[in-house]
């Protein structure tokens, strides 16, 4: 059983180089999460709530769309 | 209000008559019988409480829908709120099942297990229909 | 454990990305439910199976397998997770990655947890209406008990699996 699909994706990985050069380990102790929970998320294995999106986005102090895109394929 | 909240309204109203009546019923033939409660002839009115229970509650919630038929009926909200508030109900019903088994161990008699599974059980109903409620007016977590 | 070609034990440090890890605790505890129930409820049935063959279903000696196979899963459940608990910190000691930051709980497996039992819980309405008509229907007890104890065990494996399977290959909320 596939997860359901979903259509967004996000520059988590391309993001934490561009800005600030932060590590996994580093933004998952910033939102309070586990690394694996970061490497999820980079993966698209696990799609984070709303209020952690916004937290993702306010970490790297750019607007949600920046980091998550809604659409067809493409992403990183 | 929506018709979910409506429904959930008459099915904890007519799951209370219910579960009074099948009380009702129970303690009046151990009176009259001047029975223990465990030689009282239950089976009967339990499943007369679940099928006149739940004919008139299917009853209800077709009267309801069709009121408002032509809505969009059920929307994501809706599936989410319904699943929340059964898994909330789930778990008293379960401790209801848990006891049920532990009962049978000890060689309880059958009409206490079932006391107890048909409590627990409307419990877990209650339970249900308030977080329900509570979902549409405040709000899930 | 080829020490050599892993590197271990290493020194503790912060670690790379993608640098593999262990398994987290709650992924842990999953599998430690899945084994603790699939083989108490088969060793009870084990164990019941050949008396329900020879005996007349009301002299089935039921009780004690029962209360055996109850009080195993519960104690393999906590047992089980303190060892895979150790197991974990030990494994992270090793490649010298912190406890602290790689196997604790986050809301990720809140999130999980909370999935799985959304998927699952239609198990317990089923067993405790189930075992109420089976009780109306006067049916032995010990068709009763069983019933109860292996559907409910169903049920703890179903969870356990929905959420090894969104650990594994995701899950979308």
């Amino acid at each position: 059983m596939t997860p359901k699909p979903t259509r967004v994706t996000n520059r988590i990985r391309t993001l934490r180089t561009e800005r600030g050069d932060l590590t996994q380990a580093d933004l998952a102790e910033k939102l309070g999460v586990t690394r694996q929970t970061v490497i999820a998320i980079e993966q698209g294995k696990y799609s984070p709530s709303l209020e952690m999106a916004f937290q993702i986005a306010r970490v790297f102090d750019v607007p949600l769309d920046d980091v998550f895109h809604y659409g067809e394929g493409d992403a990183n | 209000m929506t018709v979910t909240e409506r429904t959930t309204i008459v099915g904890s109203v007519l799951g209370l008559i219910t579960f009074i009546a099948y009380w009702t019923v129970i303690i009046v033939r151990a009176l009259t019988d001047d029975l223990p409660f465990v030689d009282v002839e239950w089976q009967g009115p339990m499943l007369a409480a679940i099928l006149v229970g739940g004919a008139l509650y299917a009853i209800s919630y077709g009267l309801i829908s069709w009121q408002a038929r032509g809505t969009r009926r059920s929307d994501e909200r809706d599936y989410e709120i319904q699943r929340y508030a059964e898994s909330a109900g789930a778990g008293l019903a379960g401790l209801g099942s848990l006891a049920a088994l532990i009962m049978l161990t000890l060689d309880v008699d059958t009409f206490w297990v079932a006391t107890t599974l048909f409590t627990l059980g409307y419990l877990g109903s209650l339970v249900n229909s308030g977080v329900t409620i509570a979902a549409y007016q405040q709000g899930m977590p | 454990m080829n020490n050599s070609k892993h590197n271990l034990p290493r020194e503790p440090h912060r670690p790379a990305d993608d640098e593999p890890t262990v398994m987290g605790m709650d992924e842990r505890a999953a599998w430690v439910q899945i084994f603790a129930f699939a083989i108490t409820t088969i060793a009870y049935l084990a164990v019941v199976t050949p008396r329900v063959a020879n005996d007349p279903i009301d002299e089935v000696e039921w009780v004690v397998p029962m209360l055996w196979a109850l009080g195993l899963s519960i104690l393999s459940v906590i047992v089980g997770s303190i060892i895979a608990g150790i197991g974990g910190a030990i494994g992270l000691t090793m490649r010298g990655l912190d406890v602290d930051t790689e196997l604790s709980s986050d809301s990720r497996d809140k999130d999980i947890a909370r999935h799985a039992r959304l998927r699952t819980y239609w198990a317990t309405p089923v067993v405790a209406l189930g075992a109420l008509i089976l009780a109306m229907l006067d049916v032995d007890t010990f068709w009763i008990g069983t019933f109860v104890f292996v559907i409910s065990s169903i049920g703890a494996i179903a969870d356990a699996v929905v959420r090894i399977r969104a650990y594994r290959r995701g899950f979308v909320a």
